[in-house]
């Protein structure tokens, strides 16, 4: 894979074990260069083979016809690529890269990622020490989930 | 160390200062700033690295630290270093997995004889602990000030409420407190007829308003479960130049926009006036007493360069008048280093008291669920806006210690981590947040959904509960442990009384009521391993540190009792005043930095008048 398919085949994999969409998690302009740097920090901590494996059997399994959650599914159950695609869920998530198979000592990829990762979403806020919100807005509900996170189009 | 000799460095040269202050947190501060204002000259020292230019220095460390601890964006980084090879060391919150590790722990904790760890933590940078704190601005209560002549606990204080009602309301303005009075109605008396702080109360959260609603006539120890909205020094609206508080969700470790109030407010306030000069970088090691006098004759200090190489220099401070501002364990160490033939005991020690009484507001945590159809949507709005004040000053205080409930907007941030750990859990299959009991492994909207479902449903409520005062809890000199200037570590001594601990049975017992009340499903847990674990009358419980240190220089009526007197001038010394918590001869449940300003108010203008003599 040259280094477009294996950005291609990342956010692909990244949107099926997420369930969040590609277009969200890596936006069409990408002013804060998040596809760069989640790409990056994926590719660094887990190592150049161990990413190439995983981006290898998404393509093989995508190329089947499977759905994003039967791709994540499977990909979770393999024994080589289980930790690796938890540690990226979690990367996307959260900011940080776990070692595999580990809740503890994790490496801040940036501020950027932490600034972005997905929790913050999913909780209907905004990363603390980081939002972007309207003054006194804590006062009313937000809105709701769907406006930070649209589901994934069903492939 | 023995004292290093007295050769001036470059900045005190020769120089003799109206006031030199030890010390550029909100109490050297604000007296820095005051007397400035009257045209006297000040010198401040200050142990730590400069203020920086720009916050987004400490930002930036704060972002990139991988656990957001309060010291994360605070140099130098103390994670996994010993505190020895620190020029300046400090408490701080990673030490307290390490606390029988010295070399981890900056304190060195005696946990013999069923003691147990202090735990709280404290700042050594310009600017003070201030960076990091969560801006509630309560007064203490008329009660607070006779928790011995009322209830029989502990001491009083010298001073009646009374007295500080004006000064509470100049440190609310130098501060920019944003609270309604009306919302304050717990108590009669607080204020004057009339009285409005500068700004309006911060918007209470959906949260807030949630438990307010299902909380309504609802009793608990014949007092109303009424949340306040808690005053605190947090922009409602632009003040001082400073911008009106977002919701950032992060007062502590470090507010993004300075919508919060923080030291080098007032810091910066007093360097404009062209008379106050700080030196950063420059550790006061030992006070001189003129031996004919018994006045403070000089501090000498000791300069550094690189954090954790050693010192660069030394030199003496000198001023017609001292005042020791480096905070509730610092400013006691400073003392008793200063021991020598004359004074074995210490500087302003002919009481014994400097280091004893050693207090903080223990901590009783406690976390719950809404129910799913009532989600309160946290991690929104400052960290919080609103207390449950109702049993700070009862009579139940004769049995039991006073607490205040702190109603937390940041989720299970502060019990669990989140949102790392139920993420963590639901992608690993483990449990460690106890909301994935069935171990589940979710990916994709399934995770999404489960996730969302539990992230908005949850709160904690942290209690602040009231110490005693306690000579054997205390502060002293751990000589063979030192920090990299040779200066010896505190060595702590603390214990819990048996009214503090009656204190969080009763916080247990309340909060489960309120989660009850409300509908919701409790999670606390208590860790019979965690060394902070005690029991009362066989109920196990964990606590937390507050960060509010006190009492370890405590002000009385009496020299032979107390270290300074309600002027805050030590007894012992014509010329020595201490500002800051290490006065507190008695807690009471309110945070203590409002108090300590209003107190460093009455100081600074106790020396501009006898300076102006
Ligand atoms: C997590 C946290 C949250 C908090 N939240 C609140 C809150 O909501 N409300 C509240 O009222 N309080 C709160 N506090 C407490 C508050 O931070 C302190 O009360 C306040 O900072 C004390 O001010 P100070 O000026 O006395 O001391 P500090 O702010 O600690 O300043 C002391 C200064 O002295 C310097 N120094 C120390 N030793 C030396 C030396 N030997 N030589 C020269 N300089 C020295 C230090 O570097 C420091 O700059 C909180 C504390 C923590 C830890």
């Amino acid at each position: 894979m040259d280094d477009k398919q294996s950005k291609t085949a990342f956010i692909g994999l990244s949107q099926a074990l997420t369930g969040i969409a590609g277009s969200l998690l890596v936006p069409q302009f990408d002013s804060m260069n998040i596809l760069q740097t989640i790409y990056d920090g994926f590719v660094n901590n887990a190592g150049p083979y161990a990413a190439q494996v995983i981006l290898e059997r998404f393509v093989s399994l995508r190329d089947q016809g499977l759905g994003d959650d039967e791709i994540a599914g499977r990909i979770l159950a393999d024994a080589d690529n289980g930790p690796v695609a938890a540690s990226l869920t979690k990367l996307w998530l959260l900011g940080n890269w776990y070692p595999l198979g580990s809740q503890s000592n994790p490496v801040v990829i940036s501020s950027n990622a932490y600034i972005q990762g997905w929790a913050w979403k999913i909780a209907q806020a905004h990363p603390m020490g980081y939002s972007e919100l309207e003054p006194g807005s804590w006062a009313e509900p937000p809105p709701p989930l769907g406006d930070y996170i649209t589901p994934t189009p069903q492939s | 160390m023995q004292p290093t000799s007295s050769t001036a460095a470059p900045g005190t040269d020769g120089i003799v200062y109206d006031v030199v202050i030890v010390g550029a947190g909100v109490s050297g501060g604000i007296v820095a700033s005051e007397l400035a204002a009257k045209n006297l000259n000040v010198l401040i020292i200050e142990a730590g690295q400069p203020i920086p230019a720009s916050r987004q220095d400490y930002m930036e460390r704060f972002f990139t630290s991988p656990a957001k601890l309060p010291e994360a964006p605070y140099p130098p980084n103390p994670i996994n270093a010993d505190p020895s090879e620190f020029n300046v060391g400090r408490a701080t919150t990673n030490d307290l997995a390490n606390v029988r590790d010295q070399s981890k722990s900056y304190l060195v904790q005696n946990l013999g004889d069923n003691q147990t760890p202090f735990t709280s933590t404290y700042e050594r940078v310009g600017g003070g602990t201030l960076w990091h704190w969560l801006g509630t601005s309560l007064r203490l209560l008329p009660g607070d000030f006779e928790l011995k002549s009322k209830f029989g606990h502990g001491r009083d204080w010298p001073i009646p409420y009374d007295s500080m009602a004006p000064l509470y309301a100049r440190a609310e303005t130098e501060m920019g407190v944003a609270c309604t009075v009306e919302t304050q109605q717990y108590m009669d008396g607080l204020y004057p007829p009339g009285y409005q702080y500068p700004m309006p109360s911060i918007k209470q959260s959906y949260l807030d308003k949630t438990l307010q609603r299902s909380l309504a006539g609802v009793q608990i120890y014949g007092e109303p479960m009424n949340l306040a909205p808690t005053p605190a020094a947090r922009n409602s609206r632009p003040y001082q130049g400073r911008r009106v508080c977002a919701g950032n969700t992060n007062c502590i470790p470090i507010c993004p926009i300075e919508a919060k109030y923080d030291a080098t407010v007032t810091i910066n306030k007093a360097l404009t006036t062209g008379k106050v000069t700080i030196l950063y970088r420059t550790v006061a090691s030992r006070v001189n007493v003129d031996s004919l006098d018994g006045k403070i004759s000089g501090i000498d200090y000791i300069t550094w360069t690189d954090p954790r190489g050693g010192a660069s220099g030394h030199g003496t401070a000198v001023g017609k008048f001292y005042v020791l501002a480096a905070h509730a364990i610092e400013t006691p160490r400073l003392l008793l280093m200063s021991a020598d033939d004359r004074m074995p005991n210490g500087v302003a020690n002919s009481s014994g008291q400097v280091g004893r009484n050693l207090m903080d507001h223990p901590l009783y945590l406690s976390w719950a669920l809404m129910p799913e159809d009532k989600p309160i949507y946290p991690m929104r709005g400052p960290i919080s806006t609103s207390g449950i004040e109702t049993l700070r000053d009862t009579a139940h205080r004769r049995k039991w210690a006073a607490f205040r409930m702190e109603i937390g907007n940041e989720g299970w941030n502060f019990p669990i981590n989140d949102p790392y750990q139920t993420p963590q859990d639901y992608i690993d299959g483990t449990n460690v947040s106890q909301l994935n009991p069935k171990l589940e492994k979710l990916h994709g909207t399934a995770l999404v959904e489960r996730l969302n479902k539990l992230f908005i449903r949850q709160f904690r409520i942290a209690n602040l509960v009231e110490e005693e005062a306690n000579p054997s809890s205390r502060v002293s000199l751990s000589w063979g442990y030192q920090d990299r200037l040779g200066l010896p570590r505190p060595l702590i001594d603390y214990r819990l009384s048996e009214y503090t601990r009656k204190g969080f049975k009763k916080a247990r017992k309340v909060n489960s009521a309120i989660y009850k009340a409300v509908g919701a499903t409790e999670y606390t847990v208590t860790n019979t391993e965690d060394p902070t674990y005690f029991e009362v009358d066989g109920e196990g419980f964990n606590y937390f540190g507050a960060g509010h240190i006190m009492g370890t220089t405590v002000m009385g009526s009496s020299r032979a009792d107390s270290v300074v007197d309600s002027d805050q001038r030590c007894w012992d010394h014509d010329n020595l005043y201490i500002v800051g918590s290490s006065t507190f001869p008695a807690t009471g449940t309110a945070n203590p930095t409002l108090t300590i300003a209003a107190l460093s108010f009455k100081t600074a203008d106790i020396l501009g008048k006898r300076l102006s003599k």
